[in-house]
């Protein structure tokens, strides 16, 4: 029970970090090396705003919100829209980490290289349900990150603005034809990444702690949820990003923790090899696939 | 309607249209004809804002328009029913007509052009909650044409619409454009199918490796030797 | 568009390394005269004064300074003004290396503080020793640094591993802990440590339990808590980073198994906000400290006379943690002072600025060096050993009280009684 909660919380982090990375990737096709260190940022500038400027809880978090959205789009304009056609130019590798390096020796400077604590939600009450001690903080990840899955997942099914991102999706100039205008699209698409960004450093940080490299270990699982589950899919983010948490949070009883992250990754090869589109491109998911472009 | 003077477009450093006029007429049909690579798609991806002209000016109504983005295009009643059809394979029949609909904000028109193209095309009202992607060919370029028209454009566009269709495809296709001329609709067309094209055209432009080399009414060009010859063999 | 992006591409190369590199000018020091001057003793140090490890490196700098100061203001060394030469190495090895062999070829310097960071020391150790320069290693704890034989010049006046790993041995088998778990990430510092643990146990017919592992940066350290708490343990011997020693303590709290134990670590484990970090269960956890600590179950509010005097100094100089432009522990600032008046005193008892004549000074006649200040009372020099201090000076510590109002932890530490 225990480690099942932390699996999840652990996990439905993974899978905001999928998400996000998702919400760029599917647009531009192209994968922000830089969201880990968005995700930093987002929890640096809320910890900055609640413990030097004192702010509650909420008005912090959505300062870092916009701070994380600010710099999304910084990114965007700097670092990708320049670059002209990304799957020519693959310069955003470079520009991305780039960017990446730049925020974290921002935020060491900033900020200072001491881990810093960060307050749980609820005050860090716990519940025990059987022999387990439930932090409400955790509850609270996971729920939060569920509902923010939920409500991008509606948003991209059901409204005008989800039908142009996937529309941006499919073929940008394709969608230019529509009326939409895909760069605007793709800037509220970075956007929206940064702001779960902030949410998901926000959640974290009393777990990792607030400091520069809080992202460096968990930035990578995210990647690796979101290829897990298959880019750009809500879905599968969070199937990506839950299944690996969990995994992880219970192979690590029985196994020595040098090893850990290479389970994690020897499943990541492994899917990758076998399923390229994800867990959710196995042929049960897919009874009624269809060749995309029929001429 | 559309005036087009001293075009000329280029790849990089390539030039692949050169120093090309036209203008179309309001209320009519006009075919560009050529072989493959004489530069037609360019030009008409260049009308529609998704390539930049290097040099020249198009002028549509009177406004130029030259440096105009394709979704303010859109929304002054341009479109373009792109090569391919490219219909968005993972969208329903019924998002695709929506996102036809984008530049239209009017929640009632959009519903009352919907239900004029599902009168007109019956099948896709029929398949309105399939993915896109399952359409046949045919479909599909319906489903395209039915998408450009949810904006009422004045001026349509199509890039070889009969491309990889079934020969009584094609001729349901150009009844249909026809169809659409009567409603007012000026046409502009790419078409290898040069024959088809001409029977329902005004006006028809020839191009070879990015210049004009000849320009005429229906007759006319039907009525040129070399043009037959070199592009009309079929007839 | 197309022709812009080689050109975007160099821009963002060159604005990664201005940033990676900004802030980091400044600190070399010229000499304005390239002889040696007559009556100039030349002393230079190398250190990381930017990036992670700059609080080190800045705290020796700003003990050496405080102390020439005071020396130069008093007539020098022997008659001799010090010059003090400094090089930013942003704890790179080969930068080090580099910096080291400067100030030797071109600076002519006498004498050197060592870096802070030991795989920097190595990296430059045996052109320190060539050349004949006496080395003080007042913070480097890696214990191949220090050998007689192959580095005669180089002394140490910190705790190196084996002597902290022998101290926390010796502190829990004195205090009878029976399960004894040792702790250590998965990182080379970690196995290092872990072996230090095992041959220090061994040395002191102490078994261990089990040594538990895990890794470094890990955001969930439950199972590292699991792993302790099905163990058994009384007793974790802990080489352990302040951050993730923090989260394995909160993680024990978490599954209620911190007031079943002991947390015992290694000076790693010292971190300014430690309690806030590591929640309740703090005040289970210790670490080491020599002589900057005070014994307040006795009574004692301040240090002892000449380190208060020299804290207060340090206070004054640098000002309070966080506010002025102290960044750690005035101890650490107290051990590049201390390296300074060690040498200070080395060469005025020899009489002599030649290496060889102070290096027998430091060998034979360290217990006549009474300044007292640095982190033990006793140094423990001879010829066959330049390792100041022994497994037998360090004491434990709280980590959660400390004696002064300042905010860092480990300003003045409060030595504490272990209940079980």
């Amino acid at each position: 029970m225990q480690q099942l909660i932390f699996g999840l919380a652990n996990g439905s982090i993974y899978a905001l970090m999928a998400l996000a990375i998702g919400m760029v990737s599917s647009t531009t096709g192209i994968v922000n090396f830089a969201h880990a260190s968005v995700v930093m940022m987002g929890a640096m500038v809320s910890w900055w705003m609640m413990v030097i400027y004192g702010l509650s809880y909420l008005p912090a978090l959505i300062i870092a919100i916009v701070v994380s959205i600010v710099l999304n789009i910084v990114m965007y304009e700097a670092c990708v829209k320049k670059l002209g056609n990304l799957q020519h130019n693959v310069g955003w590798i470079i520009t991305l980490f780039g960017a990446s390096i730049i925020l974290d020796n921002t935020a060491r400077m900033v900020f200072g290289t001491e881990p810093q604590a960060f307050p749980y939600l609820f005050e860090g009450k716990m519940v025990t349900i059987g022999d387990a001690n439930i932090l409400l903080h955790e509850l609270m990840m996971i729920t939060i990150a569920i509902v923010i899955g939920i409500v991008y997942q509606t948003v991209i099914k059901k409204t005008r603005f989800g039908r142009a991102v996937r529309a941006v999706a499919f073929r940008p100039s394709t969608a230019e034809l529509m009326g939409i205008k895909s760069e605007y699209i793709i800037l509220l698409c970075f956007a929206m990444a940064g702001a779960v960004a902030a949410v998901g450093g926000v959640l974290i940080a009393p777990i990792t702690f607030a400091s520069y490299t809080m992202t460096l270990s968990i930035g990578l699982k995210g990647f690796a949820a979101a290829v897990l589950g298959g880019f750009g899919n809500a879905k599968g983010a969070f199937i990506g990003g839950l299944s690996l948490g969990i995994i992880e949070s219970f192979i690590s009883i029985f196994i020595p923790a040098g090893i850990k992250d290479s389970i994690s990754f020897v499943i990541m090869i492994v899917v990758i090899i076998f399923l390229p589109g994800g867990i959710l491109s196995a042929k049960i998911f897919n009874k009624n696939g269809f060749a995309s472009e029929k001429v | 309607m559309l005036k087009v003077e001293n075009l000329t477009i280029a790849y990089g450093k390539t030039e692949v249209v050169h120093h090309v006029s036209f203008d179309i007429k309001q209320g009519s049909v006009v075919t560009v004809v050529g072989a493959n690579g004489a530069g037609k798609s360019t030009i008409l991806n260049t009308l529609v804002g998704l390539h930049r002209a290097k040099e020249g000016t198009i002028l549509y109504k009177g406004e130029d328009i030259t440096k105009t983005t394709p979704d303010k295009l859109v929304r002054k009643g341009i479109r373009l029913v792109p090569e391919g059809r490219q219909i968005f394979a993972e969208h329903s029949v019924e998002e695709n007509m929506l996102l036809g609909a984008y530049a239209e904000k009017d929640a009632k028109k959009i519903h009352d052009r919907m239900d004029e193209m599902f009168d007109r095309f019956p099948i896709l009202k029929e398949r309105r909650k399939q993915l896109g992607g399952t359409l046949s060919g045919g479909e599909q370029q319906m489903l395209a044409i039915a998408r450009a028209l949810m904006t009422g454009p004045e001026l349509l566009i199509l890039d070889e619409p009969s491309l990889g269709l079934a020969p009584i495809i094609v001729a349901d296709v150009f009844k249909l454009l026809t169809e659409i001329k009567k409603t007012g609709v000026t046409i502009m067309l790419v078409e290898q199918m040069v024959d088809n094209a001409l029977s329902i055209s005004d006006y028809a432009y020839v191009l070879e490796t990015g210049n004009v080399v000849f320009s005429g009414t229906r007759d006319e060009v039907k009525n040129s030797d070399d043009i037959v010859k070199a592009y009309l063999g079929n007839i | 568009m197309r022709k812009n992006k080689p050109f975007i591409v160099l821009l963002t190369l060159v604005l990664m390394m201005t940033l990676v590199l900004s802030g980091c000018g400044g600190t070399a020091e010229t000499p304005d005269n390239d002889e040696e001057a007559a009556g100039e003793v030349i002393i230079g140090y190398v250190g990381p004064m930017t990036g992670p490890s700059a609080t080190m490196g800045t705290a020796t700098k700003q003990g050496a300074e405080l102390a020439i100061e005071e020396i130069n203001a008093l007539g020098g060394i022997m008659g001799s003004t010090i010059q003090f030469v400094t090089r930013d190495d942003e704890a790179d090895p080969t930068k080090s290396k580099t910096a080291v062999e400067e100030l030797i070829d071109r600076e002519k310097v006498q004498m050197m503080i060592g870096q802070p960071n030991s795989t920097s020391v190595a990296a430059a150790e045996d052109y320190v020793n060539q050349n004949k320069i006496i080395q003080i290693l007042n913070i480097a704890t890696n214990t191949a640094l220090i050998d007689p034989e192959k580095y005669p010049y180089t002394f140490r006046t910190f705790f190196p591993s084996p002597v902290q790993a022998e101290a926390l041995v010796n502190i829990a088998k004195e205090a009878g802990f029976k399960n004894i778990v040792l702790l250590g990430d998965t990182t080379a510092l970690g196995n290092d440590g872990i072996a230090a643990l095992q041959a220090a146990c061994e040395a002191a017919g102490v078994t261990p339990v089990e040594a538990i592992t895990y890794k470094s940066g890990d955001a969930d350290m439950t199972p590292v808590a699991e792993k302790i708490k099905s163990a058994g343990t009384d007793c974790i011997l802990a080489w352990t980073l302040g951050a993730d020693g923090a989260k394995i303590v909160s993680a024990l709290s978490r599954i209620g198994y911190m007031d079943s134990l002991t947390y015992l670590g290694y000076t790693g484990l010292t971190l300014p906000n430690f309690r806030e970090l590591a929640g309740d269960g703090v005040d289970r956890c210790f670490t080491l400290n020599g002589s900057w600590s005070v014994d307040a179950a006795s009574g004692q509010v301040q240090l002892d006379d000449a380190r208060q005097a020299l804290y207060d100094k340090i206070v004054e100089k640098y000002g309070k943690y966080g506010a002025g432009e102290r960044t750690t522990t005035p101890w650490m600032i107290a051990s590049g002072y201390d390296a300074i008046y060690l040498y200070k005193w080395a060469v005025e008892t020899a009489g002599s600025f030649d290496a060889d004549a102070v290096k027998e000074v430091l060998e034979t006649k360290i217990s006549d060096y009474d300044m007292k200040i640095g982190q033990t009372d006793t140094y423990r020099f001879s010829a066959e050993n330049h390792e100041a201090i022994s497994g037998k000076d360090l004491l434990p510590v709280l980590l959660d009280k400390m004696a002064t109002s300042d905010k860092i932890f480990g300003d003045v530490n409060v030595r504490g009684t272990f209940e079980k």
